[in-house]
């Protein structure tokens, strides 16, 4: 148990995908990691991306090199949120559109293999109970 | 007559691979099956019919397997990681909403029940665990329905 407990600390601290090291997903041509990835990743590039995600793959690139050391390189604004988020995206900070703003995210190395949509919401969430504040107003009088 | 497996009593006329299934979080059906016919017993074996060497293969096939705290614990990091990363599915835990867009204009209740951050198990947990842990369920289930 306590050493079941310890190996998974050490695998959270080195993030792996599917056995795969992060260095070594970091180096991966994206061909390679589609054969990793789960079914829809693998049908959404089987099925061919059109030229679309290559403008911001271009842009994400130069704004890397673009960075200096120890830095986070500049904000790439995108429309694509079903743009599948690849391992060289890893690092890169990208405004993801929800259709108002552009919402800032960092990507991290465990958010390959999903979409970019998913870390930007597109409403905002209820909240009752609060706004209406008829109920409270008439708390002082009582 | 009672058999102990894991601390936990089943009954003697109890089907074992169906015993097996309903009271450990993390063994279906499938799994108790393939416990038991990789123990050798018959499909409608029950459990009053296994000997003390039986039952303790069966402890030891349970040992090795990722089976209720350590299952529970799987379903919690998974869902922990998708609030890390902040993705809308982790959001919805969150929330305590569906996570698979399903509609929330009425309904929902399963999702209201357990999609939270520190997600509950399903059937066992309440029926096997320690007394304190119950009345703190109890209490737990209680405050969702007050809120």
């Amino acid at each position: 148990m306590s050493e079941a407990t310890t190996q998974r600390k050490k695998t959270f601290k080195t993030y792996s995908y599917k056995g795969v090291s992060l260095e070594k997903m970091l180096e991966m041509p994206t061909e390679e990691f589609v054969k990793l990835a789960p079914a829809r990743v693998r049908r959404r590039f089987a099925r061919g991306l059109s030229s679309k995600p290559a403008g911001l793959m271009k842009k994400l690139r130069a704004a890397k090199l673009a960075t200096p050391v120890n830095e986070k390189p500049s904000v790439v604004r995108t429309h694509l949120r079903n743009m599948i988020i690849v391992p060289e995206m890893i690092g890169s900070v990208v405004g993801v559109y929800n259709g108002k703003v552009f919402n800032q995210v960092e990507i991290k190395p465990e958010m390959v293999g999903h979409y970019l949509g998913e870390f930007s919401i597109t409403y905002t969430p209820v909240r009752h109970g609060r706004a209406g504040a008829t109920t409270s107003r008439f708390i002082p009088l009582r | 007559m009672v058999v102990h497996i894991l601390g936990k009593g089943f009954k003697g006329k109890e089907v074992v691979k169906i015993a097996l299934a309903s009271k450990f979080y993390g063994v279906g059906q499938k799994t108790a099956e393939k416990i038991c016919s990789k123990l050798g017993f018959y499909p409608w074996m029950r459990m009053h019919q296994l000997n003390e060497a039986q039952v303790m293969s069966i402890t030891t096939e349970l040992t090795n397997m990722t089976i209720e705290g350590a299952a529970r614990a799987v379903v919690k990091e998974n869902i922990a990681l998708k609030r890390r990363i902040g993705s809308y599915q982790g959001m919805r835990h969150a929330l305590g909403l569906p996570v698979r867009g399903q509609r929330t204009r009425n309904n929902s209740k399963t999702a209201r029940k357990l999609n939270k951050l520190d997600r509950r198990g399903y059937h066992t947990s309440a029926t096997n665990q320690p007394e304190s842990d119950l009345v703190g369920n109890l209490c737990r289930y209680l405050g969702i329905w007050h809120s």
